[in-house]
Formats: structure tokens, sequence, C-alpha cells
């Protein structure tokens, strides 16, 4: 009656179905977490990439001179990402096509426009990777735990039923063993509901952020381009 | 630039190692500290049976300290009475290996039956009064103690029934070890008595009584009635 109450134990004594369920939400959890301080990471480093690229794009440096010094840092081997990418994308794309004769100033805002967009598509795409995992994590694990708890909680009852004496210590280590993996389940679920929510939200703010951005830019270049027909057809 | 891809891979898994590490600790850890709890518990109950033989004193207490041995037939109804029952038709018919779990969870049982038994005994006894109490609860705990041991070793015989009834007498010395069993009223059936004796001598010794200051020993476990009764057989 004395017998040690371990976790551990409680765990090696559980039946197949409830060892995999337990399997399947520590994987899940180890992941999740994995992926929560993978996100935190990347998500601080392109805020930070945002501030720091805002504050050299608004210096009143040469715009040109950025592009250089861009296409210089990916010679070095460096990523090129957030807001950079997405003036890299619309500036490359608004030189290649105001080069070309013919080219009215809608057609070059247009085509830079797209090509913003589309780098704005990718960078959304790197931020909410995983968020998508998480989402499911938070969602189902709960449900994965209980499966295995009401699992061993019927195998428990099930020992009852045959057993003479219907004694409480019969069914302890069993409904004790089959809780745990409610347990492991809202301990999956709740920090992947908790950072999917944060993460979403910081997501959707940076992509504003990138938005905003897009929309000064092409201010800035249809400025630019009328400019330049002006000058052009004078 | 790899290491840069390296570091947003061997971070979060180490962190994610590293909670899941601290939580399963915390974990282990909690768990083992509350079975202590878990094993108190039978004590508790155990303590609440007891209160019900408070009469001990008041009949103990006129008898001189030597005079037990000396006297060895003062009336066995009023002296100190741990009444012994154990339960377990599990226990039966497997005497010879009986379940570890299996006395525990019993024991409640036995022990609301016990409890009415008892209840229904003090009403017998003329004007019980309040002892003073933590002395009492020592030797009553002691005692409860002592009966529980017992009740786990008696191996009752098939022939066991609802209604049998064996006295025993039993001396001490103050180390615990039983030295002396007599039966001084008998059920009727041999087997019985027997099993009865065989469960005291399986325990052999009850070391709880050493915690005892030496003039309660004297008083209450020198030399005491038992008394076995198969009252919670179910048949």
């Amino acid at each position: 009656m004395n017998e040690e109450l371990s976790v551990i134990g409680l765990i090696l004594g559980a039946s197949l179905t409830v060892k995999l369920v337990m399997a399947t939400l520590v994987a899940a959890s180890v992941t999740s977490w994995f992926m929560i301080v993978q996100r935190v990471i990347i998500l601080q480093r392109a805020n930070a990439e945002l501030v720091a690229f805002e504050d050299r794009f608004w210096s009143g440096m040469d715009l040109a001179q950025l592009y250089r010094d861009g296409s210089d840092a990916i010679d070095a081997g460096t990523d090129i990402t957030g807001g950079e990418a997405l003036f890299r994308a619309g500036f490359k794309e608004f030189s290649k096509l105001s080069r070309q004769p013919n080219m009215d100033a809608e057609a070059v805002l247009e085509g830079s426009r797209r090509a913003m967009r589309v780098a704005l598509m990718r960078e959304s795409d790197r931020l909410e990777r995983h968020l998508p995992f998480l989402a499911s994590v938070g969602s189902t694990s709960p449900y994965i735990g209980l499966f295995g708890t009401v699992w061993g909680i019927m195998h428990s009852f099930r020992g009852l039923a045959t057993s003479s004496q219907a004694t409480l210590a019969a069914v302890a280590p069993g409904i004790s063993e089959a809780l745990i993996a409610t347990a492991m389940g809202l301990f999956a679920a709740i920090p992947a509901v908790l950072a999917y929510n944060r993460f979403a939200s910081r997501v959707d703010a940076l992509l504003n952020r990138y938005e905003s951005f897009v929309d000064e830019f092409s201010g800035l270049l249809q400025r630019q381009s009328y400019a330049q027909r002006r000058g052009a057809s004078e | 630039m790899k290491s840069d891809q390296l570091y947003i891979v061997v971070v979060p898994a180490f962190f994610a190692v590293l909670v899941h590490l601290l939580f399963g600790l915390a974990m282990e850890g909690g768990w083992t500290s509350t079975s202590p709890v878990m094993t108190a518990q039978p004590q508790v109950i155990q303590a609440s049976l007891v209160s019900l033989t408070k009469p001990i004193k008041r009949q103990a207490q006129p008898k001189p300290k030597s005079e037990p041995i000396a006297a060895p037939k003062p009336q066995p109804a009023p002296n100190p009475e741990p009444i012994v029952s154990s339960e377990p038709p599990a226990e039966r018919q497997e005497p010879s290996d009986p379940e570890p779990s299996d006395p525990e969870p019993s024991r409640e049982v036995r022990l609301a039956e016990l409890q009415k038994e008892l209840m229904a005994g003090l009403d017998e006894l003329p004007d019980a009064e309040g002892g003073d109490g933590s002395e009492i609860d020592e030797v009553q705990q002691v005692a409860s103690l002592m009966q529980a041991r017992i009740a786990q070793n008696w191996r009752r015989p098939p022939s066991a029934r609802n209604g049998m009834e064996a006295l025993l007498i039993i001396s001490l010395v103050p180390t615990g070890e039983v030295v002396g069993i007599s039966i001084s009223q008998g059920s009727g059936s041999n087997a019985f008595d027997q099993s009865a004796i065989a469960a005291v001598e399986r325990v052999g010794q009850f070391p709880e009584v050493t915690v005892l200051p030496i003039s309660d020993f004297e008083q209450y476990f020198r030399r005491f009635p038992l008394r076995f009764k198969p009252e919670d057989l179910r048949y």
C-alpha cells in the first residue's frame, strides 16, 4: 500500500494506447516549444531589421546607393529579408522598367507595385510559417489527452468489474495514470494557444508596417517617375 | 549565414528540451512529496476508531501496578478491549499469500462495523467519564496500531462464522515482545481459537509500545485481553 506513486512509474505502467497518446503529446509539446522559441527569435529579428532599415531609408541617403549596399550584402552571403527585401524588389522593377523606352509612368509604377506585393507575400509566408501547427496543437492536444484519459479510465473500470472487491485502490492508480494524459494535453495546448495568439497579432502588426512601407515607397517612386517623364517630354 | 541557421535551430531546440525537463522534474518532485500523505491516512482512521474505547482508563486505574499478573482474572469485559476483527474474504481464499494492497481498503469497511460494535458496547458500560486527553490518545493510538497489525495477520479458518468470539489474554514485556498468550474464553471452535493465537504469534512483537512511558505500559499493555470476532464476514 506504500508503493511509490511516481509519474515515471505510472507512465510505464500505462497501457499501450495511453502510452502512444502520451508519446504523441510529448512530441507535439516539444515541437511546439521549439517553434515558439524559433518564432520569438525570428519575429524579434524582423522587427529590429525593419526599424533599422526604415532609419536608413528615411535618412535621406541615395536609394541607388542603398540598393547597391544590399547587393553587396547578398554577395557577402547575407539573407535580405523584411523591409529591405520589399525595397529591393520594388526598386529593381522600377529601374528595369523605367530604363525601357515607351513606358508610361503608370505602367512602371504598376510593375514595381506588383513586384513589391509579391515580395510582401513572401515575407508574410516567412513570418507565418509554423503558426498553423501551433494552432492545431493548441486546439487538438486537449482532445488527444482526453482520449488517453478516457481510454485509461475505461480500462481501470473494466479491471474493477472482474475483481471481487470494489476498492478504491483497485482503480485509483489506473485513473491517476490516465489523468496524466489530460495533463500532458493541457501542458502542450496552453502554451501553443497563447503563443499562437501572440504571434498572430505580432505578425499582423509587422505586415501592416510592411504594407505602409510599400505604400510610402510607391508614393516616392510615383513622384520620381512623373518627374522623370516630365523631364523627358519637355 | 550557416551559423545563423544553426542558431535558429539549436537555441529553440535547447529551450524546448529544457522546458520539458524542468517540468518533468517538477512533477516528479511534487509527486514524491505527496506520497507520505497517503500513508498517513490510515492513522487518522485509527484514531477515530479508538476514541470510543475511552472507558479503558477508568477501569484500569484502580488496579495496582503489580496486580495484573498476580490476579489473572479481573473480569475480562471491563478491561481495555482492543477488538480485533479482520476482513477480507480475499485473504481467506489465499491465506498463504495475501495481496499487500488488500488490507488497507478493507480496513475502512471493517472500521464502520467496528465502530457500530463499539458504540453498542459503550452503552452497556456504566457511567463512562472523559479522561485527560493526550495520554489516553497515545495509548489509544498504540492500541489501534496493534489491532491493525494483528488484524492483518489474522487468517481465519473456513469454519469461522459470524457470532464466534474468542477472548485471548496477551502478556507483553516492555520491549513489546509477546511472552504469553492464553485463551480466556474460547469460541467453541478450536480452529478459530488457534487462528487467533496464530495471528498474535505471527506478529510476535509490538514495537509500538516502546514509545509509551513505562507506567502506561504497565497499566494498559502488560496484560491485556483481546477479543477476536469475525463480525464482518459476508455470509
